[in-house]
């Protein structure tokens, strides 16, 4: 029968995993607040394992201690590996070889964090966007423009649940917007 | 000659036209639309269009009936605006092509998206 450690050993069992945790923050320098993650992953490792426990050779503390000796040297290990996988420098910091440049001067817009996340990197291309945009919308009659501006802070959702006019309609009108924007030559909107 | 036709039977050929594949939907004639440059034609409907929209005459399935009602709609929209002109050729008895035809467009006013943003700007401070 598997080993089922009793309420006060279990907070026996705690306070240890809390005191290796604080040994992984002071061993990798990471923030305080990782101490109750590191305590369940710590926990989680000691009760996937105790049914190997056997009371006969040993006590409760020595196992869970040498467990998680085990787990926080894996833990310690692949924080370390992965912070030697990144470099972490500022933007702000100067470039070496130029010391009037620094290292933000020498990104692209289109390798920046804009581009990763997928915003448009192309200023030129922002631009002409804006023109056909101005363009298009000036061929929607005057009493769409108020919907088009509430579409830009609200869903068609949010809208149609502060609305007074049903749903339908709202759909309806917002259909009609699309296709009048297709007309105009803007097909992402359709 | 593959997804467009070409007519000869009349006294002018209308060559190059652009065609759908045929039934076209309210999107696509839009869509159409909003790439064409002056002078681009679209055949939009090959048939009798006053009775294959008619809901009496059964000769269409009915939301392929429904379909067709919009499209005939919205080019008709369309040159009620000035955008196109509407025509149509007789390729048979009671069989036409329905054609639209990309016009200039009209001048529009500019400064309407500065319009929308800063009634956005006004809705989102008001909150």
């Amino acid at each position: 029968m598997p080993f089922s450690p009793s309420r006060a050993e279990l907070n026996a069992l705690q306070r240890l995993a809390d005191l290796m945790a604080l040994r992984i923050i002071r061993a990798c320098r990471i923030p305080s607040h990782e101490r109750e993650d590191l305590r369940q992953d710590l926990l989680a490792d000691l009760f996937a394992r105790l049914r190997g426990f056997d009371p006969e050779r040993g006590n409760l503390s020595t196992f869970a201690f040498t467990c998680f000796g085990h787990r926080a040297s894996q833990l310690i290990g692949r924080i370390l590996r992965g912070r030697a996988s990144m470099m972490p420098v500022s933007l702000d910091d100067p470039m070496p070889g130029a010391p009037n440049l620094t290292i933000g001067d020498g990104l692209s817009e289109a390798d920046g964090y804009g581009a990763l996340l997928g915003q448009p990197v192309d200023a030129l291309a922002a631009v002409d966007r804006r023109l056909d945009l101005d363009r298009a919308l000036g061929t929607l009659p005057q009493e769409a423009l108020p919907l088009c501006a509430e579409l830009i802070e609200q869903s068609p959702h949010e809208l149609a649940k502060a609305s007074p006019t049903s749903r339908a309609t709202l759909y309806r009108r917002l259909h009609e917007l699309r296709l009048r924007l297709l007309i105009a030559g803007i097909p992402a909107s359709a | 000659m593959k997804g467009g036709w070409v007519f000869t039977n009349m006294d002018t050929a209308i060559l190059d036209l652009r065609t759908h594949e045929l039934p076209i939907s309210e999107t696509m004639l839009c869509a159409w639309f909003g790439t064409a440059v002056p002078g681009d034609r679209l055949a939009y409907h090959r048939g009798f269009l006053a009775i294959d929209v008619s809901p009496l005459t059964f000769k269409l399935p009915e939301p392929e009936r429904r379909m067709l009602q919009r499209v005939a709609d919205r080019a008709l929209q369309l040159a009620e605006a000035g955008l196109i002109h509407v025509v149509q050729r007789r390729i048979a008895e009671d069989e036409f092509a329905y054609i639209a035809i990309a016009r200039s467009r009209p001048p529009t006013w500019s400064g309407a998206l500065e319009t929308v943003l800063k009634a956005a700007n006004r809705e989102g401070q008001s909150k």
